[in-house]
């Protein structure tokens, strides 16, 4: 149907609504673009790679790298777990020590220039070259890849939850304070609900952060996880595998943030930024 | 008896309040020669300087005044949200941070306020749960029996035609409604005492006029004292049984004016005579402060 105008009905008697589009039709619109992009992206890679004779050691074929996942997903799988629990632990424990340090904050001018500079050169160190130093400190388990993980999403989760406290409307606290209302029922019906937003975009962007720190840790000296998969299969010139080692550290990551996304559609429909538009 | 009223609201008496009678429960405010200062740029500024007015139980009365005259600094002194640097203020026989304590002020600022991610219903009775753990632990609050809560809420929401939204988001509603939502919070709380900061100012002019006269209605039931910040005159004429004129830089009284309309206020008691030789004497005492002001 062309023009603007579905057919009448009778809540719509003239038919100036557009016309009603099926679910079916819908996920084909939204799915399709990505569709046809993916298989671009991945087909001139592999067509790139059989045509210009790239060695295989410098880089190989997306088929390849597909067989290669396809050979042994239980070894890529068992990896993958090692590393996802690095990342989720050290992440748990940036998300428990920025949400205390910025309650603090928010609620000590004092503390606040205390720890301003520490949160400053935090934010400016290049926490991935802490690694080798971490490994020598930590030993070979999972603690130096938890507290890579931990300081790598550390500054964004503190800067988000600090936003997130102070973002509250001073006409809403206005008429909390005109009834009396405590610094503890203020934090707790005002701060924390309006943080919220705040936080969950930080979680979606240190998902990828914690993976990144989780496996640049395993780098140096670990037994197992994708980090360590990548540096042996380096070592010998198995760049096959190195790549899939990459992908299944990026299907992870689709996946989490999905997630999180998912999370935020649920938690945030007040919200009117961040609205699924009906 | 009404729905949404307490017990203790004072009895719904004839509503021709230019000296209102003194209610049981209270509701006069007095303001004694009250200063306060701010810093602006390392300068200070003096908000108010020796402010003194009294404001009789059940009485409505409007502040209005030039930007920067100290009305919404008055209103917040009032309040107990600013504490004043000399001077005292009395609710009754307390303190305003007393008085905030026993919730017997109904804030409503200019914006609505509400918590966006509460329906409508939980925003109007928002304000009656918070400090409710202290004073079930203290013991000197009579809560309303749980059934009452809601159905009061509604009845409230009912006058400004908004019950049926009660379950809605604010992002649901316009402008208006959510400001009648902020209101409705206020009322909802029965206080002796109410504290309106340009409550209009950010609606369109439609939606501006009948809102006053809902405020109105739903005040008339509760008779409670309202102090009416806002800088349009009709608005200030309509609603109050007295006007006080601020000047600016300081912030100080200019004028007082008597509202002697008869209540209930209508409509078109806003073409009568009476209503424009208020409305021009306000205006001229507006003129005068804002005059003397350079």
């Amino acid at each position: 149907m062309s023009g603007a105008g579905g057919p009448p009905s009778p809540t719509d008697p003239i038919g100036l609504l557009p016309p009603k589009v099926g679910w079916a039709r819908r996920a084909t619109r939204s799915v399709v673009p990505g569709v046809v992009a993916f298989v671009v992206v991945f087909g001139g890679w592999e067509f790139g790679v059989r045509y210009t004779h790239i060695p295989a050691t410098e880089l190989v074929a997306p088929s390849a790298i597909f067989r290669e996942l396809w050979r042994a997903p239980g070894f890529f799988a068992s990896n993958a777990w090692v590393t996802i629990q690095e990342a989720f632990w050290g992440f748990l424990v940036a998300f428990g020590v920025a949400l205390t340090a910025a309650v603090v904050v928010v609620h000590s001018r004092l503390m606040d220039r205390a720890l301003s500079p520490i949160i400053v050169m935090l934010q400016v160190t290049p926490i991935l070259a802490l690694a080798p130093p971490l490994v020598v400190w930590l030993g070979f388990g999972p603690q130096p890849k938890i507290v890579m993980a931990a300081l790598i999403t550390f500054v964004p989760l503190f800067t988000n939850a600090t936003a997130g406290f102070r973002a509250i409307d001073p006409a809403t606290y206005e008429v909390m304070r005109s009834v009396d209302a405590g610094r503890s029922e203020i934090f707790f019906r005002l701060r924390v609900p309006h943080s919220l937003p705040y936080l969950l975009a930080a979680t979606r962007v240190c998902v990828g952060l914690a993976l990144i720190g989780a496996v640049v840790a395993e780098f140096f000296n670990s037994s197992a996880g994708l980090g360590n998969i990548m540096a042996g299969a380096q070592l010998y010139d198995q760049t096959a595998v190195v790549w899939a080692a990459i992908f299944t550290l990026v299907f992870i990551g689709v996946v989490l943030v999905g997630l999180v996304t998912v999370v935020q559609h649920r938690l945030l429909r007040w919200s009117e930024v961040d609205a699924p538009h009906p | 008896m009404t729905p949404g009223r307490r017990a203790n609201a004072p009895p719904t008496g004839s509503a021709t309040a230019a000296a209102a009678p003194e209610s049981a429960t209270g509701g006069r405010i007095v303001v004694d020669g009250v200063h306060k200062h701010f810093f602006h740029d390392d300068r200070p500024v003096v908000a108010l300087r020796d402010v003194s007015l009294s404001v009789a139980a059940g009485e409505f009365v409007s502040v209005i005044g030039p930007s920067g005259c100290g009305k919404s600094t008055l209103l917040r002194v009032i309040g107990g949200l600013v504490a004043p640097d000399g001077g005292s203020v009395r609710i009754d026989d307390a303190t305003p941070d007393e008085a905030r304590a026993a919730k017997r002020f109904g804030f409503v600022p200019q914006t609505p306020a509400l918590l966006p991610w509460r329906s409508v219903l939980g925003n109007v009775t928002l304000l009656r749960d918070v400090g409710r753990h202290r004073e079930r632990t203290r013991g000197d609050a009579t809560p309303a029996p749980p059934g009452d809560r809601g159905r009061d809420a509604i009845a409230l929401l009912e006058k400004v035609g908004l019950a049926r939204f009660a379950g809605s988001l604010p992002r649901e509603l316009s402008g208006g409604m959510q400001q009648r939502v902020s209101l409705v919070r206020a009322f909802a709380l029965a206080p002796p005492i109410l504290l309106m900061d340009e409550p209009f100012a950010a609606l369109d002019e439609f939606t501006r006029d009948a809102m006053r006269y809902q405020l109105l209605d739903i005040w008339s039931q509760t008779k409670a004292t309202v102090v009416f910040v806002t800088h349009s005159i009709s608005e200030a004429v309509i609603l109050s049984d007295r006007v006080i004129t601020m000047a600016a830089r300081p912030g100080r009284v200019a004028s007082v004016e008597e509202i002697t309309l008869p209540r209930p206020r209508s409509e078109d008691m806003e073409d009568s005579d009476l209503f424009t030789t208020h409305a021009h004497r306000v205006r001229t005492a507006l003129r005068a402060s804002w005059e003397g002001r350079t």
